[in-house]
Formats: C-alpha cells, sequence, structure tokens
C-alpha cells in the first residue's frame, strides 16, 4: 500500500478498519524516510521510536505520523532551530501544539530542517546544510520551513508543523507544490515555539491537500493560558465548511501584486487559477493595496527588532553554546534590530516601522469592506537554484515581497500550488481572507483543489 | 548613512572580527538605504500599531521547572550554581 499518497481521512479509515496497523504506518513512512531524506536533508532528528498510545485510539488524529519544523520544543528530543547553538540542546516542556497533536493521537516521525532561527526564505541558512528542492535537488525549496514542505512534498509524514513570520510557510509550500496555511495571529498557541519575532511569528500546518490541512487545524487551533497572545475566538469546524458553495463571494486582485517584478509564467498561473474560480461563479473585483511596496522595509524594522530581543536569551550560559556561534544572517538580523532599536535611531526606524504597520493593516480593513478574500502570487519568482540570492542579504529579503504584507497585518493565508514553470517548478497562489475566518479560506482553497482534479505529487512515488 | 558594527557587536553581545566587519557594513548600510524609503510616509499624525488582533492587558500563574532538571542542560561541575565570565 502506498500509504503516503493517502489522505488523513483515508489511512484513518484504514487503521479502523483495522486493514493496516498504526504500527505499520510508523513504519511504512519511516523507511521512506531513511530511503529518500539522505538525498535532500529534510529531517534533523528522526524519532525511530513513535509510541502508538492505544488510549487515543477514537481521537482524531490517531496512528498519524507527523514531523515538525525544528522551531518546536518537544521534551527529551532534540530541538536545534537549525542553529549550532541548539545542536545538542534537548526541551525540558513540550510546545503546546506538539501537546495538542499527541493528545489527539499522532506520533511525531521527526524534526524538519530551517533556516536557523526562521531567519530565510530559501533553507540556506540552516546549520546544517540546506535542504534540497524534492522537484529538482539543484534549487531551494524554500524557506524559512523548507524542510516541513520537502517532508509533504516526498510522503515522509502525513502532516508537518511549520512556522510563518515572513512567508515562512506559504513560500516553501509554493516552491514544493504542497499546501501550506499561514493563520491568523494568535489563532494557534506559539507556547513552546522558539521565537523569532513575537508580533509577526504563527504556528500552522503544511500538508498534501487542503481538506488535511484542515483537519488539522481543528486540532491545533484555539486559546492556551500558556501563550498570552493566543485569541479566544471560537474555533470553526473547519472540515465542515470545506465543500461549502462559493459562488456568493467576492474576490480582491489587487494590482500592486501583479506589477512588473512578477515573473512572466508566475502571472500567467495565477491568472489561469482566477479563470477557474470564474467559471465557479466567484465575482472578481480590483482591490488596491498601496502600502505593499514598504511592507519589507517595514518587516525588517519591526521582525529584526524582536529577534535581536529574542535571541538575547541564548547567553550559553544556562543551555546551549556561546554566542559567537550564530551563523552570518542571524547576526545581520540581531545587529540591524539593534541598530533600529539603539538611543538616536529608535523614533526614526522602529517607531516609525510600527506606525506604518498601521497604515499597512488598515488597506486591508479597507480591501475587505468590499471582498471576502485577496488572491496573489506567493513569489514574484518560480523556485530560485541554491546559491543564487545568496550573496546579496537584500536581494533574498525581496523574495518574501508577497506574503510579507499579510504578517504585519495579522491575518490568515492559505497557500495552494497552481501550476508548474517549463522548467517543472512549481508555482503557488495565496488565498487571504480576513481576521479569524480560516474557515473562508479553506473552503475556496478546496473548491479550486478540486475543479482542478487534485494537487500534483509527483514526487510522492 | 554609517553603520558602526563594532558598537552595535558591543550592544548585541556578538563577536565580529575587523575582516567581518567591513562586510556586514556594507550590507546593513544597503539595507538601510533600502528601508530608508519609509521615510516618503508622513506618519506624525499615525498611532503606532504593537499586534494586530487587539489584546488587553492578559496575566496567568507561571509554573516552575524544578532546579535538578534547570542544571542538568548544562554541564556543571559544582551542581548547585551557574558560572558566567567575569564582569568587573
Amino acid at each position: 500500500m502506498k500509504l503516503h499518497q493517502y489522505s488523513i481521512s483515508q489511512i484513518k479509515s484504514l487503521i479502523k478498519q483495522k486493514k493496516v496497523s498504526p504500527e505499520e504506518v510508523f513504519s511504512h513512512f519511516l523507511t521512506r524516510i531513511k530511503k529518500i531524506n539522505p538525498n535532500f536533508n529534510i529531517f534533523l532528528t528522526i524519532n525511530e521510536n513513535g509510541k502508538i498510545d492505544e488510549k487515543k485510539r477514537d481521537a482524531p488524529l490517531f496512528g498519524i505520523p507527523f514531523s515538525m519544523k525544528d522551531t518546536y520544543s518537544t521534551k527529551d528530543i532534540r530541538t536545534t532551530a537549525g542553529a549550532k547553538i541548539l545542536e545538542n540542546y534537548i526541551p525540558s516542556y513540550d510546545a503546546t501544539v506538539y501537546k495538542k497533536i499527541k493528545n489527539a493521537g499522532g506520533i511525531l516521525i521527526g524534526k524538519t530542517n530551517c533556516d536557523a532561527w526562521g531567519h530565510g526564505s530559501s533553507t540556506e541558512n540552516s546549520d546544517f546544510g540546506p535542504t534540497k528542492n524534492p522537484w529538482n535537488p539543484k534549487y531551494v525549496p524554500g524557506g524559512s520551513s523548507g524542510g516541513s514542505a520537502s517532508a509533504i512534498a516526498t510522503g515522509l509524514s502525513c502532516f508537518d508543523i511549520g512556522e510563518d513570520t515572513g512567508g515562512s510557510i506559504r513560500l516553501p509550500a509554493s516552491f514544493c507544490s504542497v499546501v501550506g496555511l499561514k493563520v491568523t495571529y494568535g489563532r494557534v498557541s506559539r507556547y513552546g515555539c522558539i521565537a523569532y519575532a513575537s508580533s509577526l511569528d504563527t504556528v500552522g500546518p503544511i500538508t498534501k491537500s487542503v481538506e488535511d490541512c484542515a483537519l488539522v487545524m481543528e486540532t491545533i487551533a484555539g486559546k492556551d493560558e500558556l501563550d498570552a497572545t493566543s485569541a479566544d475566538n471560537k474555533v470553526d469546524q473547519y472540515t465542515k465548511h470545506l465543500n461549502k458553495d462559493i459562488s456568493h463571494l467576492k474576490i480582491g486582485i489587487a494590482e500592486e501584486y501583479f506589477s512588473k517584478g512578477i515573473d512572466k509564467e508566475v502571472k500567467e498561473k495565477i491568472e489561469k487559477a482566477i479563470e477557474t474560480l470564474k467559471k465557479m461563479k466567484v465575482k472578481i473585483m480590483p482591490i488596491s493595496l498601496p502600502m505593499t511596496k514598504y511592507a519589507v522595509a517595514t518587516y525588517y524594522l519591526i521582525g529584526t527588532s524582536e529577534t535581536s530581543s529574542n535571541l538575547a536569551r541564548y547567553d550559553g550560559i544556562r543551555f546551549g553554546r556561546l554566542r559567537k556561534n550564530f551563523g552570518p544572517e542571524a547576526k545581520r538580523r540581531i545587529m540591524l534590530g539593534t541598530f533600529a532599536l539603539s538611543s538616536g535611531y529608535y523614533d526614526a526606524y522602529y517607531l516609525k516601522a510600527t506606525k506604518i504597520r498601521t497604515l499597512i493593516k488598515e488597506d486591508f480593513e479597507n480591501a475587505f469592506k468590499k471582498v471576502d478574500a485577496i488572491i496573489t502570487p506567493v513569489s514574484p519568482t518560480p523556485p530560485f537554484k541554491i546559491g543564487e540570492l545568496t550573496n546579496d542579504p537584500l536581494t533574498m529579503y525581496l523574495s518574501d515581497i508577497l506574503t510579507i504584507p499579510i504578517n504585519i497585518a495579522g491575518l490568515p493565508s492559505l497557500a495552494v500550488p497552481c501550476g508548474f514553470n517549463k522548467n517543472n517548478l512549481p508555482i503557488g497562489m495565496q488565498i487571504i481572507g480576513r481576521w479569524f475566518d480560516e474557515k473562508t479560506i479553506l473552503n475556496i482553497g478546496h473548491r479550486y483543489e478540486k475543479e482542478i482534479g487534485g494537487f500534483k505529487h509527483e514526487n510522492n512515488q | 548613512m554609517k553603520i558602526d558594527i563594532s558598537h552595535l557587536a558591543k550592544l548585541a553581545k556578538l563577536t565580529i572580527s575587523p575582516a567581518e566587519e567591513k562586510k556586514y557594513s556594507q550590507q546593513l548600510e544597503r539595507i538601510i538605504e533600502y528601508i530608508d524609503q519609509l521615510r516618503q510616509i508622513d506618519t506624525s499624525q499615525i498611532k503606532p500599531t504593537l499586534e494586530t488582533i487587539n489584546l488587553k492587558n492578559i496575566s496567568f500563574d507561571e509554573k516552575k521547572l524544578p532546579k535538578q532538571k534547570a542544571i542538568t542542560l548544562k554541564n556543571l561541575k559544582a551542581k548547585r550554581y551557574f558560572t558566567v565570565k567575569r564582569i568587573l
């Protein structure tokens, strides 16, 4: 049985009908990891002794093997954040998201590679070597959750939990032709998530299909007493909304996301996806998000300021290696943040950025008075080659130009595959929704997926 | 704008060699030059946004990590206290 090609619901069904045991499912994925992982450098830690908890037989994710970006604390299982400083760090507690999935019967199969501390758009900043794109190993899988998206694209786990601060779930999902959800800020608890930028970080699923994503969301979303920034908004039954009719919905297309810097083939594939939605009787409307071009600058002030503060805890005194072990990108971002917060520069840089943030958020508030969702490309370009952008940090930062504004505003956004370029490299689109309206973007994404006959998973063979 | 890398490194307790200083200086100057476009926007009447979901003051009771567990994370000789580099 090619279990890695089955959906979460299908595997659950097979287990319930006793056609396969949870041990067999776990073993199937473990065998695949041992065979395929060395070619792509996807996993940093493999949890060979994943235990099945019989008491959870009726739980929603019973018997489902899953992986997590290595930025989530997993008690007694090494957690590195992709960084040499934490190479030997063994957490003494569980992240809430990990605890929730375990309580739902999920079994951790391993921790996936990422740019160190989440700092990156390509996984090339991992202190343990880059992950290679499963569609073409000469190319990057995107970042910073590159290991996560690659694990799903190669069928090494049923779902992964990534982390998105400026596009770190959506970009790798798009570059690897899988589904990735950046949730509304506060929708999923960040307790136990190794922090990058506290007002921007979000925890979210990376999956083969939108249905799998909705299923995982039902387990991980919700208020957590341990995360003071988690929201107590009601958690919707996301799977129940997937098949609802979308013909009454209005979708906005913002001209700023289709400017001349966008690759021709990317534009074509997004336009084709929009045509598909039009055939489903969705109403397409032009909107404007004029502050879009200031988002990257704003992010590299707020994000770096917050990370300079969050990474101050790595003093090498209580755990981990000394600070001289930070990689070049971490040093760059810490220094940028230190600069933005320093005396004499705080007002003109950090404070200024928080005010521009207000204006960026207002852009979206105004747009959502007219539309229910916004569709844009995820990346201005298809995947790039390993080493192609590493000489110029600023060019690398601009890879996130289309994903960053969504984090600044705190909105949810679903990345779904929408085609390949002539070099067979994946292209993705994002469906942005109102605050806490994940159910609408999952609905649109699922209906689109069904309409095109499902997403391609050739690497899942 | 000139960026003083050695000053930032001192503030952030980072180790930057003199050879690296020039490289980081150039990179950060280029990034700040890009960021400076934010000056184009008049924000004199705009309030800052520090979080995006209208959070209000929240508090909770913190649980403590047992001493034994805290100590085992670092290989300590005395097993009773943490040692740090000399400050004075």
